[in-house]
């Protein structure tokens, strides 16, 4: 076989992601494709190479103490989009398991149950479309497309800017699998399930100038209104695979998430004087929130995270200065009170 | 049988503790709750594991023998190791009521103490706390890795006659400046059963993983004659970064049960065992807390905030060392914590002590100084008093000696009968 001239755009790339029916399972309910904002990770199936300790008396390495061990890969997908409504529905569902209305993270939250092969609807299986490595002729089972199975968010960062992609909002999102990377063309074909697949464009993405004077810091009164630039919402956490099922293809036991969420949220604000009403929090241990809100064709929008700050700061990159306020996400762990989230 | 393919997430652990109503029986007290604790690690999981005695090598034989190996179901004590976040929880005298048996809050080691009588399935007096029940959700085999109910699934394992052997705590700036505790657990009794916490079943629960602590930012100290200058002398005011108390007694297990339970017929106890050591900056306060590194007189150390939070340690200077490992120099000054064995006496004849002090005589008292009694039948010195001058058979008060030698009785304070006393209350 000569030399292949095929290439693989990387402006072809496609991504649909749809829950799964079972875990690690290929079967999804309904796949959607969303509109990524860059290439998303794509990931060959690979393990770690591990070494025996060397043995004393030799002076190269022995061909028999190297081994890939299979047994705890994760493979870790990356991908961003832009956000909407539907998207920041589906996108909070994934993560979190909130996918209507306001979109909370609450205090009491407890990650699902994910155990191989289980009915559960807590897995995501994402398709990349052109991400393999053959052309696709349409008429015969090709190695087009790439797909993951047995996906679990990891993290959700929503940015939004008013300088930043025309005013609208990006979601960066994470996703693990325990799971090997598989090959396909039923993207490129068009095949079921993605005959079906739901196209979402970002329709009805919020424009940040649309901000309105409900956005705040610490409490709804006057002197706590905020002139908003940007700020972004991070979500992040660590999920661990558990042991194998067969030494045949090492799919994980299950999932587990290890330790808590690591929330943060950070607003960048024009420095005025309601700045006098805000300072103390910068230090006092003060449990407060930062608010957006807005509106844009007539439909409210809302990003909020209550916490602590972590670090506030004077932005002197701009005609006029900017105060940057972080805070740390955290919540009443008793009570299904929520202490972030969001409503596109 | 294939591998089972169901696993217990770590961090799905959880932890609740009770009083038990009777000892070994696992059944919570009727006046008692359950509390989820805010553990910081996993606890201990015990699976009744028992030490394997093996006899001696008989000559002539070059292998082992099975026939001289032998699981001692007999004598085991399981030890259950709980780390958990010193919030104002931490002072539910179900969690610490037992090892200083008590009820009152704040909880702690009196002076004279003697621990409360545990035998196998005698009822259990409440208000001392004397044996309590763990259970701890998620650490069966048989879990499924979900929290929901399945019904006749026994996800968590349930330990009984547990009674608390040592305690530790903890607080500095560390561990974002909220105290730290570890509280060590044994029991003669196997481990059993249940899905009471996994389906939600353990009446009267109180969640307290989320409740609030005091940051160590927000505690003054003293050290050394702490108790005399609670009047106001701010000699002995230190600058802390951080302390630690150590109480711990050892449990035995005596004897067992003539069945294949093999319960404990009874436990008792080793003296307490009470240290401390507090970290302060080297300042000149430093002068008036030296001489008792070497004067045989009690002292200790005295955090509190400007809210309920008060811990102190009763006892007399172990050790002192120097960290240069800051930028400032600072001390670590340990204690060996101390009590009296008299809390009460009578003295025989007062004199006068000078400079409008009243010496007072009572053989052999054992009091020391910066201690506070309280006199009472006395003609003209009954009240309470921080005493001074202190030698093996007098000690001084300030009040104006009466002219004429007086009789009475003096009686140890409770400020100053307690070796420990942990108030972690916001």
């Amino acid at each position: 076989m000569a030399v292949d001239t095929a290439v693989r755009s990387t402006q072809d790339l496609k991504l649909s992601i749809g829950t799964a029916t079972t875990t690690g399972g290929t079967t999804c309910s309904t796949f959607y494709v969303l509109p990524i904002l860059s290439p998303p990770t794509i990931l060959d199936i690979t393990a770690p190479l591990e070494e025996a300790s060397p043995i004393l008396g030799t002076h190269t390495m022995s061909k028999s103490g190297a081994f890939h061990n299979r047994t705890n890969k994760m493979y870790e997908i990356s991908f961003s989009v832009l956000a909407s409504p539907t998207i920041m529905d589906l996108m909070c569902l994934y993560a979190y398991e909130d996918g209507d209305g306001v979109n909370n993270l609450i205090g009491n939250y407890r990650p699902p149950n994910w155990i191989n092969g289980a009915t559960a609807t807590d897995t995501q299986n994402i398709y990349i479309q052109g991400a393999g490595f053959s052309e696709n002729t349409a008429s015969t089972d090709e190695n087009s497309d790439m797909y993951f199975k047995g996906c679990v968010c990891t993290s959700l960062e929503l940015t939004h800017a008013i300088d930043s992609e025309s005013g609208k909002p990006v979601a960066n999102m994470t996703f693990v699998t325990g799971y090997n990377p598989e090959y396909g063309d039923n993207m490129s074909d068009g095949e079921a399930p993605h005959n079906t697949a739901v196209n979402l464009t970002g329709e009805g993405s919020p424009n940040f100038s649309d901000w309105t004077t409900a956005t705040d810091i610490h409490s709804s009164d006057a002197g706590y209104q905020i002139h908003p630039y940007s700020y972004s919402l991070s979500m992040a956490r660590d999920v661990q695979r558990i042991g194998y099922v067969n030494a045949t293809d090492f799919s994980p036991i299950g999932y587990t998430m290890v330790g808590q969420w690591d929330v943060s949220m950070n607003c960048t604000y024009k420095r005025d004087a309601n700045f006098t009403n805000l300072k103390s929090l910068l230090y006092d241990s003060t449990y407060i929130y930062i608010d957006m809100y807005g509106n844009t064709g007539g439909n409210d929008w809302n990003v909020f995270c209550y916490g602590k700050v972590t670090e506030g700061g004077v932005d002197t990159g701009n005609p006029e200065l900017r105060n940057t306020i972080t805070l740390k996400g955290m919540g009443d762990v008793e009570s299904a009170t929520a202490y972030c989230g969001m409503s596109m | 049988m294939a591998i089972g393919q169901n696993f217990q997430a770590i961090d799905r652990l959880q932890v609740a503790i009770t009083t038990e109503a009777s000892v070994g029986s696992g059944t919570k007290h009727a006046s008692a709750s359950w509390y989820n604790l805010p553990i910081t690690a996993p606890p201990t999981i015990n699976v009744n594991q028992v030490a394997l005695d093996t006899g001696a090598n008989q000559v002539g034989l070059y292998t082992p023998n099975h026939n001289q190996m032998k699981h001692r179901t007999d004598n085991p004590m399981w030890e259950i190791t709980l780390e958990v976040l010193g919030t104002e929880y931490s002072l539910q005298t179900s969690l610490l009521g037992g090892l200083f048996k008590t009820n009152t809050e704040p909880v702690s080691l009196v002076s004279g103490l003697h621990p409360v009588e545990i035998r196998d399935g005698a009822v259990n007096t409440y208000a001392e706390h004397p044996t309590s029940v763990i259970v701890i959700r998620g650490a069966n085999f048989e879990g499924t890795n979900t929290f929901d109910e399945e019904t006749s699934v026994s996800k968590d394992l349930v330990y009984s006659g547990c009674v608390c052997k040592s305690a530790s705590l903890s607080h500095s700036m560390d561990n974002g400046g909220l105290a730290k505790m570890t509280i060590v657990f044994v029991t003669g009794y196997k481990k059993g059963y249940t899905n009471n916490f996994t389906d939600d079943l353990l009446t009267t629960m109180v969640d307290n993983r989320g409740n609030s602590g005091v940051h160590f930012t927000d505690l003054s100290a003293m050290v050394g004659k702490f108790q005399g200058e609670t009047h106001g002398s701010s000699n002995y005011d230190a600058r802390a970064y951080g302390y630690n108390i150590e109480i711990s007694r050892d449990v035995n297990r005596v004897g067992y049960t003539q069945d294949a339970d093999k319960k404990p017929l009874a436990y008792n106890f080793s003296p307490y065992s009470v240290s401390g050591d507090v970290i302060v900056r080297s300042s000149s306060n430093q002068a008036n807390i030296e001489p008792y590194y070497t004067n045989n007189q009690m002292s200790g150390f005295y955090l509190k905030s400007s809210g309920n939070y008060a811990v102190w340690l009763n006892g007399l200077v172990s050790a002192v060392s120097n960290d240069t490992g800051s930028p400032e120099l600072r001390n670590t000054i340990s204690f060996q914590g101390a009590g009296n064995l008299l809390l009460t006496d009578s003295f025989t004849s007062t004199a006068d002590g000078g400079g409008g002090y009243t010496k007072v005589t009572s053989v052999g008292h054992g009091l020391s100084e910066g201690q506070y009694v309280t006199i009472n039948s006395s003609t003209s010195l009954d009240g309470s008093y921080y005493i001074q001058s202190v030698n093996q058979d007098t000690f001084e008060v300030l009040n104006s000696w009466s002219t004429s030698t007086e009789t009475g009785v003096w009686l140890l304070e409770t400020f100053s009968k307690q070796i420990v006393s942990i108030n972690l209350n916001a």
